[in-house]
Order: structure tokens, then sequence, then C-alpha cells
């Protein structure tokens, strides 16, 4: 009964999040970034479950996540500019080498600014679960990973299928 | 010398350095033991006549070659000098240099152990984005299926709760505890929004 109080209540933040995302400001959100919102409830769902995590739990994680998750988003899209701006400086037949070092400095900075961000939550997760729930975490993490991996398997299958018939 | 304690404190007693109390306890010492007495009048022998340096006349010839020689002198002992001193700080120097470059070596690895690269880390959840994003790259229509296989699962985990306690929950008071101003502002314009309609 808990674990099913804590899934409404983390699917009910989960829905209001979503509705704060997509306010974002004069910004549509694109495919790359719908679908890692989507990873990220179904992680947080699957979480939720899987940890047993308790109401005052999950109401202490699920804003640090979103808090975390926004400021990763940020991030990205900005590593995604720098990226492009790098193809940029490589394309046509001489490469503009002005400019490079900045962009590259760029990238590595923003990279590891999302490393550290990921740890902070981490580091904030540990805080809060129990040693059981820890261990649990450790396993989930793997699992889910795989199970990502299990679906794109499938998605790829599905669409070679699809794209021959 | 019997007397090791004595013979410090007769030294520092010479030097001035000895507090009164202990001076008094010497003076009793030194009445009494002779190996003491004899010890304490040679040094003040040595003390007197170190303090009275016998000036030496040379002449003025002397003092003019004086720096030639210096210089000459000094040029000629520096190897020897350095050598020794190497000699001497050798093995120290090395053991120290050693423990420094080990140090350097350690503080290097844990450096790029902190900004270690996403794909080797199989905990990672940016690590795991990393890899679907590369895997899926720029296929549209793979990304469309594995988006439209993310929602599928997302929907179970709706079902699995109900759709009554989805709505439920609103009636708690964790939830608005835990928004923020932003999220709270936003809510509170879709309402108004809602009401006016």
């Amino acid at each position: 009964m808990r674990t099913k109080r804590c899934v409404g209540f983390l699917m009910g933040f989960v829905f209001l999040g979503s509705l704060v995302f997509a306010q974002m400001p004069g910004e549509r959100m694109i495919g790359r970034e719908r679908l890692r919102e989507n990873i990220n409830r179904l992680r947080l769902l699957r979480m939720t479950e899987v940890l047993a995590l308790t109401e005052e739990q999950t109401a202490k994680i699920y804003p640090a996540y979103y808090r975390v998750e926004k400021e990763k988003m940020e991030l990205m899209k900005r590593l995604n500019s720098e990226i492009r701006e790098v193809k940029d400086l490589l394309a046509g037949p001489e490469v503009k080498k002005e400019g490079i070092g900045p962009k590259i400095k760029a990238v590595k900075e923003l990279r590891r600014s999302l490393v550290e961000k990921e740890q902070e939550f981490e580091d904030f997760l540990e805080q809060n679960l129990s040693d059981v729930q820890k261990a649990k975490y450790l396993v989930f993490s793997v699992e889910f990973y795989r199970s990502l991996g299990d679906k794109l398997k499938r998605a790829r299958v599905v669409s070679r299928e699809r794209g021959g018939a | 010398m019997k007397c090791p304690k004595y013979e410090r404190w007769i030294s520092d007693a010479l030097d001035g350095s000895v507090s009164e109390k202990r001076r008094k306890i010497l003076e009793g010492h030194l009445a009494q033991c002779p190996d003491c007495r004899a010890y304490h009048d040679r040094l003040s022998r040595i003390q007197v006549e170190a303090s009275r340096p016998e000036e030496i006349k040379l002449s003025s010839h002397y003092w003019e070659g004086f720096s030639a020689r210096l210089d000459q002198k000094l040029r000629s002992l520096k190897p020897e000098a350095e050598q020794g001193i190497l000699r001497r700080l050798g093995w120290r120097w090395a053991w120290s240099g050693a423990a420094v470059l080990l140090a350097a070596a350690l503080g290097l690895i844990f450096l790029r152990n902190q900004g270690r690269p996403l794909e080797n880390d199989v905990f990672s959840f940016e690590a795991c984005l990393d890899r679907l994003g590369q895997e899926i790259g720029e296929d549209v229509k793979l990304e469309d299926k594995f988006t439209s296989l993310i929602i599928s699962s997302l929907g179970e985990e709706f079902d699995f709760a109900g759709l009554e306690e989805r709505w439920a929950i609103f009636a708690g008071p964790f939830i608005w505890e835990s928004l923020s101003d932003e999220e709270l502002e936003f809510v509170e314009q879709e309402t108004t929004k809602e009401i006016k309609s």
C-alpha cells in the first residue's frame, strides 16, 4: 500500500514536472530531449517501486532529481550547441584553426559539469537511502540500463522489419 | 667525566644561560667535585683566551693579494665541497625526490579519475544515455520506435498505480511542500486559467 501511495505521489510529481518542462519559454522540445525526459520518468517510477521509497524520501528525492535534471538539460543544450560549432569549424575544405582551442576547452568543461551534476544527485541519494536501499539502487541501475539496451535492440529489429517491408 | 648533567650545566653557566636555581646547585656541586671543578676551570680558561684574540700584524702587501688568493682558493675548493654535500645529501635527496614523484603520480591518477570518461562507468545514467544516443545516431525511425517503447513502458507503470490513486495524491501535504516556487507559480497560473474558462 505504501509503495502504491508513493508511486501515486511520484506520478503526480512527474505529471507536474512534465508540465513545467513543457512550459520552457520559447523552446520546443525536440525528439531527443523528449526521449531523455521519458526515460527519466520511467527511471523514477521504477526506482520508487524497486527501492520502496517512503513518502518522506520521495518528497525529498524528487524535487532534487528534477532540479538536477533541469540543470543537466541546460548543460546538454549548451554542449550540443558547442559540438555543432566544432562541427562547423571542421567543415569545409580548409579547417578553421582559430577558435578550435577554446571550443575544445568549453566542450570538456561542459562534460565535466555534467559528470559533477550526476554525482551531486548520487551523493544526495546516498544521504537519503538506507543501506539496503543503496544496495538495491546499485542493482536497479545496472538492470535498468540493461533493459534500455534491450528496448533499443527490439526497436532496431522492428524498425528494420518495417523498413524492409 | 662522571657527572654529565653538571657538565652540561657548567657549559650553560659559562654561556650565561643557566637559571639562578641551577647556578646555586652547580656552585654547591663544584665545591664538592674535583673533576667538575677542573672541567669548569678548563672551560673558563678557553673562554677567556677565546675572548681575547691576539692582534696579528700583517703587511700591506699581504692584503693587496688577499682577495685574489681567496677567490682562487674558493674556486679550487668549490667542486670538492659540492661533491661532499651531494655525497652527504645524495640518498636523502633521492628518497625525498622519489616521495615527491610518487605523490605527484598519485595526485595525477586521482585527478584523472575525477574527470574519468562517462563511457567506462556502468553505474552512470549519463553514460547510459550517451551510449543510447550514440547507438541511435541520426536514425529517426529507430529513435521513434525506441521512444514509443519507452512510452508504452511508462503506460504500464501508470496502469500499475491505478487512475484513482494518481489524483488522490494531490490531497496529501507532501506534494505541495516539495514543490519549488516556480512550480507552484505555474500550478497557480494553470488553475486560474481553468477557473476563467
